[in-house]
């Protein structure tokens, strides 16, 4: 790979996505303060608030203008999920955004149109021994899954409507998530290589969404726990003055830019130069998981043993992050799909070696 | 939001090829090992080269001795010296310095030492820290007083890197202290080959070679004061960067990466290139045990995350990635190899990159300093209270 290409590095954000993002930011400051997220309950659904959303456009963001979508861009779905995970907003993004993008390159007519706004759930891992984990499956209504013999190579996308999903809860986590063993009724998507492909690509977009949703959680985390810093007392200093709070909070700021930068990133590549950089999306989801859970650990430790309390606003965000990397699977894969990835680009690059034989130096 | 890579015009395609065939003709192996030896973070003769085509002070009018690169060319040279891995210390510090003396020297001494510098025959180191402490600059207790038309500065200065290749250490000197220590400073270049000069090296374990310089009653003519008598700290706060003259056209391109310290995670991606190049069999399939390359693929991921990191916060980012990533690789190398076994050519970048890691914690503003700044600047928690 070549380190030293000229390339812009523009993470800037456009006229139109700072209006996208203000406007979202004032009705979820609106709708969505933390009691309406605690009221949501055990499920993290809150049916009234994603109707709310669907007014604003959210649920066919992603999709082609026939379906009455806006056409957004993978890096605008990810500032959308980026501004919901900031609220915590119980409502299943990512997975609407993954399955209805995909169900709409399949089924671009078939449904009638209201069913886009209706939440779409989306397998994005590898069926277990309880069937399918659909991360948003206990409040959709259908889903897509990569289905297929267990063991063998191919596979089969499928849309499931109407089964009967188990519950998959991690306690206080507030994640919709269910296990999707039988559906009521099954349609094929795609078969083969393709069902493969499409739905790994999917994934990928999953994983972005989910990844953006930990930013933004994470954030939150981090502001209340600076503003509690500067406001909590000890022996007569704010607590943020002690640099064995401040450091601690400026490293965990310091992740979660780079973390943000590099979702950006990855996005925009994976959106307009597929297979150049195949490390950087796996990169930025493995990144974003553990810069979360670290940020997330040190808002509240900041905030001593408030923080611990079920009240804390933080313990909400907290156990939501916990429950939504759970939902993607183990990151140790992305990390090891980083290598992969690096494997893809080495192979696809002439015969001279790479830069491991370019000068010996620093 | 823009990642694409910047389509070239022909005249920017031959400047490219220019720069590179540029290097590619002067870093011999031979350059590599005198730096590897020397630790100086300089060459001569490359230095000299640069400054012939104006490639020092490169984006100067030629008039000034630059060569009016614009914000495209200007990039490709950046590009292009990073290629070659050579540090380019004197060079960095003359930049910074050579910007200072365009915009704060006295006008007899103006333009000889702008030419001079553009053009490579002198070189300016910075004398900031001194031996009792560098993280806090305007507590220098380097004196300058007042004799006739000129200055008589006392005092030491430490880490003065690439003093021995430089003609002038742009100098913080106390002029003042009868008042807080911010409003008593002054900045001086005092010349290397004044009588009271002395100048000991310092070496690191990071390869560098870097200085202690010992002022003892050193006459600095007036005309080589850089800004206004007590007003040191205001110099010290332009920003300096060269490039920033490049104007608002040059920035709404972003071609520049999102921190200035970037660099330190470049180096660690090419450790973590050269590792999966070792890892990978002749036929370019992976080899290494799924172990290996998770090790591997955590440290690619802090590489790419330093990488994106902007401003201060990527000082932070990148220096601790760098740390903490040429650790692991050395732990995933193998300890034989580094204790001489038979070993692939990955070693000797990533062992030397490990060493050089630790020194990119401490110069330019320790990291704490920086934790300092983000947890004010950004977080705007409140400021520790200090007494002095
Ligand atoms: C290889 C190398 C090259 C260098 N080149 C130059 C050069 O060319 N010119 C030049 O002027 N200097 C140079 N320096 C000096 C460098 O800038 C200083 O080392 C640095 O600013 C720290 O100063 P110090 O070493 O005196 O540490 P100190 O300032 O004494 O700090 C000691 C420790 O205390 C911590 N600390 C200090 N203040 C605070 C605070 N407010 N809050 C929390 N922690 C704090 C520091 O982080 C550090 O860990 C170089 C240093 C090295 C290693």
């Amino acid at each position: 790979m070549d380190r030293f290409e000229l390339r812009r590095h523009d993470y800037s954000l456009s006229g139109e996505q700072r209006q996208l993002i203000s406007v979202l930011r004032d009705f979820l400051s609106a709708h969505c303060p933390p009691d309406v997220v605690r009221a949501a309950g055990p499920l993290g659904y809150d049916p009234a608030l994603w109707d709310r959303l669907g007014e604003l456009g959210l649920a066919r963001m992603g999709l082609p203008a026939a379906l009455g979508g806006a056409g957004a861009s993978l890096v605008d779905l990810v500032l959308v999920a980026e501004e919901l995970g900031r609220a915590a907003a119980p409502v299943p993004f990512a997975d609407h955004a993954a399955a209805s993008r995909l169900l709409s390159r399949y089924r671009p007519l078939a449904a009638p149109q209201a069913d886009w706004d209706e939440p779409i759930g989306f397998g994005v891992r590898e069926p277990g021994a309880r069937g399918h984990l659909i991360p948003g499956g206990a409040v959709t209504r259908s889903a897509i899954v990569l289905a297929g013999p267990p063991a063998g190579p191919v596979g089969s996308l499928e849309l499931w409507r109407g089964g009967q999903p188990a519950p998959a809860e991690l306690p206080l986590s507030g994640l919709p998530a269910a296990w999707w063993a039988c559906p009521g009724d099954r349609s094929v998507l795609a078969t083969g290589d393709e069902a493969v492909r499409a739905h790994g690509r999917a994934r990928t977009e999953w994983k972005l969404l989910t990844a953006a949703t930990l930013i933004g959680l994470a954030g939150t985390g981090l502001a209340g726990a600076v503003e509690f810093a500067k406001t909590r007392y000890t022996r007569g200093v704010p607590v943020g003055t002690l640099q064995g709070i401040s450091h601690p909070l400026a490293d965990i700021a310091t992740a979660l830019v780079s973390g943000r930068h590099l979702l950006y990133r990855a996005t925009w590549m994976l959106e307009n130069e597929p297979g150049t950089r195949p490390d950087l999306a796996p990169a930025a989801c493995a990144f974003a998981a553990r810069a979360t859970a670290d940020a997330l650990e040190t808002a509240v430790h900041v905030q001593g043993g408030l923080g611990f309390t079920l009240e804390s606003d933080v313990s909400l965000y907290f156990l939501r992050a916990r429950g939504l990397i759970a939902a993607g699977g183990d990151p140790g894969r992305d990390v090891l799909e980083v290598v992969d990835g690096l494997d893809a680009i080495r192979r696809a690059e002439p015969a001279s070696r790479g830069a491991g034989t370019e000068t010996k130096t620093r | 939001m823009d990642f694409s890579k910047v389509a070239l015009d022909d005249g920017q395609a031959a400047f490219a090829r220019e720069v590179g065939e540029f290097f590619a003709a002067r870093v011999t192996p031979d350059v590599l090992d005198a730096e590897e030896r020397s630790g100086d973070g300089f060459c001569e003769p490359l230095h000299l080269a640069m400054g012939e085509r104006g490639w020092l002070l490169d984006t100067w009018p030629e008039t000034d001795g630059g060569a009016g690169l614009g914000p495209v060319e200007h990039r490709l040279l950046v590009l292009g010296k990073e290629r070659t891995g050579l540090p380019f210390i004197t060079l960095d510090t003359t930049r910074l310095v050579a910007e200072a003396v365009r915009r704060h020297a006295p006008e007899e001494s103006r333009r000889r030492l702008m030419l001079d510098a553009a053009r490579g025959t002198v070189r300016f180191c910075l004398g900031y820290t001194e031996p009792e402490g560098g993280s806090d600059v305007a507590a220098a207790a380097t004196r300058a007083v007042r004799d006739g038309d000129g200055w008589v500065v006392d005092g030491a200065k430490m880490f003065t890197t690439g003093a021995h290749n430089c003609q002038y250490a742009f100098t913080i000197t106390r002029t003042n202290p009868g008042v807080r220590k911010h409003k008593g400073l002054t900045m001086l270049l005092v010349p290397l080959d004044a009588p009271g000069v002395s100048v000991s090296p310092v070496r690191t374990f990071g390869g560098e070679r870097t200085n202690i310089v010992y002022f003892g009653g050193v006459r600095v003519p007036d005309s080589l004061r850089i800004g206004p008598v007590d007003g040191g700290w205001g110099v010290l706060h332009d920003r300096l960067d060269v490039e920033h003259g490049l104007g608002a056209d040059a920035a709404a391109l972003a071609l520049d990466p999102p921190s200035v310290r970037t660099g330190y995670a470049t180096l660690l991606a090419r450790c973590v290139d050269a590792v999966h190049e070792w890892s990978l069999g002749d036929d370019g399939r992976a080899v290494a045990a799924d172990d290996l390359r998770y090790r591997l693929g955590r440290v690619a991921i802090e590489a790419e995350a330093a990488l994106s990191a902007p401003g201060h916060y990527g000082r932070v980012a990148a220096s601790r990635a760098l740390i903490d990533g040429t650790a692991r690789l050395m732990e995933l190398l193998g300890q034989d190899v580094l204790l001489g076994a038979e070993g692939p050519a990955a070693v000797p970048l990533a062992e030397r990159a490990h060493r050089f890691a630790q020194g990119t914690a401490i110069y330019g503003g320790t990291l704490e300093v920086f934790r300092n700044i983000i947890a004010e600047q950004d977080l705007k928690l409140p400021r520790p209270s200090y007494p002095a």
